[in-house]
């Protein structure tokens, strides 16, 4: 038997969307010029026409959705005169996610997304406006089993981690098409106003380096304090439901976003613990999910932050399949390990040491830029190599029928658990050093749409040929 | 293993797309003949690129298009100056998707995307028919399956 849904009258204004800056605001302006001043320039009987045109097409295509829920699949159906059907196996679903803004909160709506591992890399596969009543009837068909447990966290650890995984590059990205958008709505330069004022501020801040740096410094912590208010707003509210096959994870303050997953469509457990969040001894734990969400490196939280203890046993509770028991390749102890680990912040340190005094000699003007910035660079070696000290002890790879890596992915600590079945490839690499020594760097590459790798250094190679002889059968007849 | 081609009807619809798509350069390039004689030369190209294409071409990559179905995937083979074989084993497969222009549409034809992780086969237009009962058989196969 098969359970049809419409889609909510809302999508109409979803599929116009496209053209709202090029004809819908300048129509809406059009039209309340000629309400005020009763003179009309520009194109807009033209406007109107083509506005009149996008919305029937869309009212249409609206009005043919159609979502067929069976008993192994799921159809989506949509468009008149360029018609596609979708048919989905359940099996083949990783992932179903239900957000609310404001706007659909109103209208009794939600933005339904249906995410498979086929789609195209960080962009959701099936996208569309359901009733709320409906989105849950769907989620009840699609993903099963009714919530046996709820976990709630706090606002303090969502503030936590958002403090602690914010960084000004996020900032930006998230800050600078909202300042374009606006700036190009009201008429106004705002990149240009934020400059201004970020100037004004640098230049009555008197320290002992340059107003450049000051403003430098000022625009990353703007970004980064844009990144924290974002993550704050969009995890807010973190709730995790639980039940034997499914989790279902609920986050967001003005977006209500509601992901759910079975258990066996997630590729990667990951922990991570950024440079801030090693300072407070936290970590978070993600899922790795084929086709979530609507960029390439979004990933559903699970335990937004906690200590090294309480995370694992929710790993173990929430994915009893992904705990290894393998025995640990690690790398060898020693100081000959340690100096290993330890060259390459050795060799940017002299580098960076180099640069900045050939071009203090060079531009004597510079000095006190050219020492904040060297300043900056030590700061960030010195950490680079307090990290590779500690991954030279913890640092590790277990291979059996789960299996889990230890290592770092920048400067972030990071730690993969997956069964054997979700590893798409194992790479080693040699050097000429490796080669003295007899060890390997060993990568894994995750088998799903984000491609997630972690790479182990300096292992014993003969240790880690034996493990994957042992492990995945593979026999080596040729030498590395 | 059952094997087929593309129907005829398949032909004639992507002779006239081609038709279609050619028209617009040679009718601009003619009508451009009125500013310079030499216009014409562009325009002779093009109705020559096109009746290549729709006479010679799209005769011989539909009929040289195969769909194999041997146990448990699809093997699709075409290509006139480059030979590509896909195969897609059913157990890869995450969705299938039909789409059906206007054109094809009146002809009772849909063209069907398999869609694995990171890859896609098309297969062009077949019978809308022969198109949902393909893709009804893969809910079916999963329900075998599981």
């Amino acid at each position: 038997m098969k359970h049809e849904f419409r889609a909510h009258p809302l999508m109409v204004f979803r599929l116009i969307r496209p053209f709202w800056f090029v004809l819908v605001l300048p129509l809406v302006k059009g039209l309340v010029q000629y309400l005020i001043s009763r003179r009309v320039t520009g194109v807009l009987g033209l406007e109107i026409a083509a506005f009149l045109l996008i919305s029937a097409v869309a009212g249409l295509r609206c009005a043919s959705f159609r979502l067929l829920c069976g008993e192994n699949s799921v159809t989506v159906r949509m468009g008149v005169l360029f018609r596609t059907c979708s048919v989905i196996p359940l099996s083949g679903i990783s992932s179903v996610r239900a957000v609310t803004g404001p706007i659909d909160a109103l209208c009794r709506a939600v933005t339904y997304q249906i995410n498979t591992e086929a789609g195209k890399r960080g962009k959701t596969d099936f996208s569309f406006e359901l009733s709320r009543k409906d989105s849950e009837l769907v989620s009840g068909w699609l993903i099963g089993a009714k919530t046996q447990k709820k976990l709630r966290f706090s606002a303090v650890r969502v503030a936590a981690m958002a403090a602690t995984t914010s960084s000004a590059v996020t900032g930006m990205i998230v800050a600078v098409p909202i300042i374009n958008k606006a700036g190009k709505l009201l008429g106004l330069a705002l990149e240009r106003m934020v400059f201004d004022e970020i100037n004004h501020v640098s230049e009555q801040t008197k320290t002992l380096f340059p107003p450049i740096v000051n403003a430098i410094t000022l625009l990353f912590l703007l970004a980064y304090g844009v990144s924290f208010l974002y993550l704050f707003v969009k995890n807010l509210r973190f709730e995790l439901l639980l039940n034997p096959h499914a989790i279902e994870v609920r986050s967001g303050l003005i977006w209500r976003r509601r992901a759910a997953f079975r258990k066996d469509s997630v590729n990667v457990v990951k922990i991570e613990q950024t440079p801030l969040m090693r300072l407070f001894d936290r970590y978070v734990m993600k899922a790795g999910v084929g086709g979530y969400g609507d960029t390439r490196a979004e990933t559903p939280v699970i335990v937004p932050s906690g200590r090294r203890g309480e995370i694992m046993l929710q790993a173990r509770t929430l994915f009893p399949g992904f705990e290894s028991h393998g025995r640990p390749i690690r790398a060898a102890r020693g100081k000959a390990t340690r100096r290993r680990f330890l060259f390459p912040s050795r060799l940017y340190g002299l580098l960076l040491a180099f640069v900045s005094a050939v071009t203090a000699l060079i531009f004597p003007d510079f000095g006190r830029l050219i020492l904040f910035l060297f300043l900056v660079g030590s700061a960030v070696l010195v950490y680079a190599g307090y990290l590779g000290v500690y991954i030279s002890r913890f640092g590790r790879v277990k291979l059996g029928e789960a299996c889990s890596f230890r290592g770092t992915k920048g400067f972030r600590v990071c730690e993969m658990l997956c069964p054997k079945e979700k590893i798409g490839e194992l790479k080693i690499t040699r050097i000429a050093p490796d080669r003295k020594y007899g060890t390997c760097n060993f990568t894994v590459v995750i088998r799903s749409e984000a491609a997630d790798s972690l790479t182990v250094r300096h292992l014993p190679l003969e240790t880690v040929k034996s493990e994957i002889e042992k492990n995945f059968g593979i026999e080596w007849s040729f030498d590395l | 293993m059952e094997y087929g081609h593309c129907p005829a009807q398949t032909v004639r619809l992507w002779q006239i797309r081609a038709a279609i798509f050619f028209a617009v350069p040679v009718i601009l390039f003619a009508a451009l003949a009125a500013v310079s004689f030499w216009f014409l030369l562009p325009a002779a190209g093009f109705l020559a690129l096109a009746a290549g294409v729709i006479f010679w071409y799209f005769p011989r990559f539909f009929s040289e298009f195969t769909i194999r179905l041997p146990q448990g995937a699809i093997v699709v083979e075409y290509g006139v100056f480059l030979r590509t074989t896909h195969i897609m084993p059913f157990s890869k497969l995450v969705y299938a998707q039909s789409i059906a222009t206007p054109l094809a549409a009146r002809r009772g034809l849909a063209a069907m995307g398999l869609k694995a992780a990171r890859s896609t086969v098309w297969i062009p237009e077949l019978a809308e028919g022969d198109v949902q009962a393909f893709i009804a058989a893969i809910g079916q196969e999963e329900s075998h399956e599981t």
